[in-house]
């Protein structure tokens, strides 16, 4: 999934404020946090670290469609995910012809090699979900965003997030083995 | 009426609920064990995602990056004023200890560290004799030369109505340092600190300029070469900036 490096040296980067430039510093570690929670239990930090530069990149490059009143980190957010679902989309497109290719019988692509990892029943659950509820639970789970915030990243309406956010939710407390009655009144 | 309900937990757990609102759901979580043991599930869920993860937070950001962050030049007052965005989007404050963590390389944080300290301790006038003084000056900047091989050109702040006090060199183990100190006529004092860096930068990208206020202290340092630069003063952010783009224009 890694991109191919850029070479930064040869970037034409906008002019940005000290400001601007010290918000975007500070908002890296909420998307490292986020994209390292997001990126499947064994695809190393480099590819959470790839999909971060990727986003700090195109943000750089399109400074100019930051609105003045908007929040950085959020705008940030916005880009990483639409980074991360084109790469899901191209991911599954490859899955696919790699499939077409071995129903004709052509030579397997080897899998990744399978890494012993000590993950927590958490980390292991959120592998299972939906990479649309995953989203959802970790913006207001682990970055702590508002509802209309999240919506705002995944530009969705805010009671598609509750309904991804509420599935999610259910999904993982199922995965966990939380007991109690489903039964709600 | 089942997601409706599950809705409210979701909000209650999120914060989500007006004052009012919250309370009556308190008291309902109270009386009824199963769904108490639905939210505690879900505040475990994001207690686990931060004890996960939170540690990303605190981790350098990667060279690359910062490289990337590092490499968009700096807007002038002007170009900010024709992408429209200077205007809209005014120098806001930055606290020095997380920009510290996010931004900072080491040496910054030093070179920070050491202009407030000097500052602080001439402020406090319990400075020993400076040692060149007004006339003087020049010579403190030959002999800055002599012992680093780095020519100095002190800046003159006449315009902005601040005089040179005196200016010193400062101990420093893997390089030379020093500063000089201006006062203006109201008595406030500016710190220009120089610290020369005298191992190859490397890989490391130039310091670009930055600017950054706390507690009515204010802060710019920059790199000029094999030199790293800060202005230290109590005055705004924006009026400290002005002093300092002049100077490195």
């Amino acid at each position: 999934m890694s991109t191919n490096p850029t070479d930064i040296g040869s970037m034409d980067l906008p002019a940005i404020s000290n400001g601007l430039r010290a918000d975007i510093a500070a908002a890296v570690p909420h998307l490292r946090r986020y994209a390292h929670a997001l990126l499947p239990i064994g695809g190393g930090a480099l590819e959470a670290d790839d999909l971060v530069q990727s986003a700090v990149e195109r943000a750089l490059l399109r400074i100019e469609t930051l609105r003045p009143e908007s929040n950085v980190r959020v705008w940030m957010l916005a880009i990483l995910h639409n980074i991360y679902v084109d790469r899901v989309r191209r991911q599954r497109r490859e899955r696919e012809a790699l499939g077409r290719l071995s129903d004709t019988g052509a030579k397997s692509v080897p899998a990744r090699a399978i890494v012993s990892l000590q993950v927590s029943e958490l980390s292991a659950a959120l592998t299972k979900l939906p990479w649309e509820q995953k989203e959802v639970v970790l913006l207001i789970g682990l970055e702590g965003l508002p509802y209309v915030e999240a919506a705002e990243v995944l530009g969705i309406p805010v009671g598609t997030v509750r309904s991804r956010l509420s599935r999610g939710r259910e999904a993982l407390r199922t995965m966990l083995g939380s007991e109690g009655d489903r039964e709600v009144r | 009426m089942r997601n409706i309900h599950i809705d409210l937990l979701q909000d209650y757990v999120d914060d989500e609920l007006g004052a009012r609102e919250r309370l009556k759901l308190a008291k309902h979580l109270g009386a009824n064990a199963q769904d108490r043991a639905r939210v505690e599930a879900y505040q475990a869920q994001r207690d686990e995602l931060l004890r996960l993860y939170n540690d990303k937070l605190h981790e350098a950001i990667p060279g690359s990056i910062q490289e990337l962050i590092d490499l968009a030049p700096v807007a002038t007052q002007s170009s900010q004023d024709v992408e429209g965005r200077g205007s809209s989007l005014p120098a806001r404050q930055h606290n020095l200890h997380e920009s510290d963590s996010h931004a900072m390389n080491e040496l910054v944080g030093t070179l920070i560290t050491q202009a407030v300290q000097s500052y602080n301790y001439y402020a406090g006038e319990r400075g020993q004799p400076p040692l060149f003084e007004g006339e003087r000056l020049q010579e403190f900047c030959d002999w800055f030369e002599c012992q680093t091989s780095v020519r100095l050109v002190t800046p003159r702040l006449d315009e902005f109505g601040f005089s040179v006090l005196h200016a010193r060199l400062l101990p420093w183990a893997p390089g030379a340092a020093g500063q000089v100190l201006y006062r203006d006529a109201t008595g406030r004092l500016l710190a220009t600190y120089f610290h020369v860096f005298h191992r190859s930068p490397g890989s490391k990208a130039p310091v670009q300029p930055v600017c950054t206020e706390q507690d009515r202290l204010s802060i710019y340092y920059w790199q000029y070469q094999a030199v790293y630069y800060a202005m230290v003063a109590s005055m705004s952010q924006r009026e400290l900036m002005r002093i300092a783009q002049a100077i490195t224009h």
